[in-house]
């Protein structure tokens, strides 16, 4: 028994420091996609980045059932994405609007138009059903298709909601100091 | 292609490189124009998007994989601390179940003679009848005299319960121990150690050691006792 450990401690320990290189080199790739995608969905920086290191963490206990490198977008995405449901199960209170957060962010702004956090206070305010989307094509170069698989949806559907994220994101942004004036 | 068609297409994937797309805008001014401002405008969305991560994040992100692998270390030792704990406790209870046991009942009956030599000379006569009273609760009983009885209290050799008289004889008051039948428990038929020599036997209630001084003949009292509590 004692004999058998010994041998199996060495290809654990090779076992390991591949799992770890693999692990590295995923987090290195990813990261950043990820931990911004979290924001959009979340609208939070704080607890985006707690459920990304969340979703790392479940990704490396489970980095074995990952076979295929190409499907670690989408692996890590699906992951996140269960995450963030079970932070709204776990915990009703940390529901954040994203509306409030984009408060602190706009007020940098408010002369400036069309600068990077005027589009992202239009962004934010997009519905979710047409934000997750956008974001799943800006981010990660995703086609309608894999869209479609990975929220579980009709391409069609997420083809619409394409249309429909831009058409309001340009619309909103052709009359920014109007819809200022108007909500002012 | 109907310019309401490419639009829609357009807005939904403005860097496409479809054939059909390109060559609409090739052939209309207008709709090239269209691509243009939409690509402006999906290049502000992606420069805003781009939203600044945190720097250490990787390394977070890294660094607690790593806790994680000791964390795991640490169960697994702890588990092995938890085994080698089972393990130990084990033999701990192994030893103390079988010790009395290992150690027959003839020898535990005089060590316990060797730590209370008192309830000799506290001796005062005890009744058959008081006997039995005891003995029944091992189911026991004693049919006929086997002598004046001194004493007669439940002591414990090692574990087992046992019923400890002392008898009057010829030679000097013995002591009989009367423990309930075990057909397993190391019982000789004889047995001495420093001062003491014994006896034991079983009946078919009671395993029953009789012990007296190494002076002492003791095969008259064994005898007695046998021959009475065969008799039960």
């Amino acid at each position: 028994m004692f004999k058998r450990n010994k041998n199996d401690k060495v290809t654990v320990l090779s076992d390991v420091m591949k799992k770890q290189q693999r692990y590295e080199s995923l987090v290195r790739a990813l990261h950043t996609d990820i931990y911004r995608y979290a924001y959009w969905l979340i609208g939070n920086k704080a607890i985006a980045e707690d459920v990304v290191q969340e979703t790392f963490l479940r990704a490396w206990r489970s980095l074995d059932s990952l076979k295929d490198e190409k499907a670690a977008k989408s692996w890590l995405i699906t992951i996140l994405r269960r995450e963030n449901a079970r932070r709204f199960e776990r915990k009703q209170f940390d529901l954040v609007d994203i509306d409030d957060v984009h408060v602190e962010d706009h007020s940098a702004s408010l002369e400036a138009s069309h600068t990077n956090d005027e589009v992202r206070k239009h962004i934010s305010k997009l519905d979710e059903e047409y934000r997750d989307p956008l974001m799943l094509q800006v981010i990660f170069g995703f086609t309608g298709e894999e869209i479609a698989e990975q929220l579980s949806l009709n391409k069609n559907t997420v083809n619409t909601r394409l249309f429909r994220a831009r058409s309001q994101l340009k619309e909103s942004l052709e009359q920014p100091v109007l819809r200022g004036q108007a909500n002012g | 292609m109907g310019e309401l068609e490419f639009r829609r297409r357009i807005y939904e994937d403005p860097d496409s490189r479809d054939e059909d797309l390109l060559q609409e805008a090739e052939s209309n001014e207008s709709s090239q124009k269209f691509w243009q401002e939409t690509r402006a405008l999906n290049e502000k969305i992606k420069s805003a998007v781009d939203i600044p991560v945190p720097s250490d994040l990787a390394d977070k992100l890294i660094l607690q994989s790593t806790f994680q692998d000791l964390a795991r270390q640490k169960k697994r030792s702890r588990v092995h601390l938890a085994m080698a704990a089972s393990v130990a406790f084990v033999i701990g209870m192994t030893f103390t179940m079988w010790s009395p046991t290992q150690q027959d009942l003839g020898h535990a009956a005089i060590a316990h003679m060797n730590h209370s030599p008192a309830e000799f000379t506290q001796a005062s006569e005890v009744s058959i009848e008081e006997v039995n009273d005891k003995l029944s609760s091992m189911g026991a009983q004693l049919i006929g005299d086997i002598g004046r009885i001194y004493s007669a209290n439940f002591c414990r050799l090692d574990f087992v319960k046992s019923l400890h008289v002392v008898v009057d004889t010829d030679d000097g008051p013995v002591s009989v121990f009367f423990t309930p039948y075990d057909k397993d428990s190391a019982l000789p038929e004889r047995f001495s150690e420093d001062s003491y020599t014994g006896e034991g036997f079983r009946s078919q209630r009671a395993n029953v050691m009789v012990v007296g001084d190494k002076n002492t003949d003791i095969t008259e009292i064994t005898k007695k006792v046998k021959a009475s509590m065969n008799r039960a």
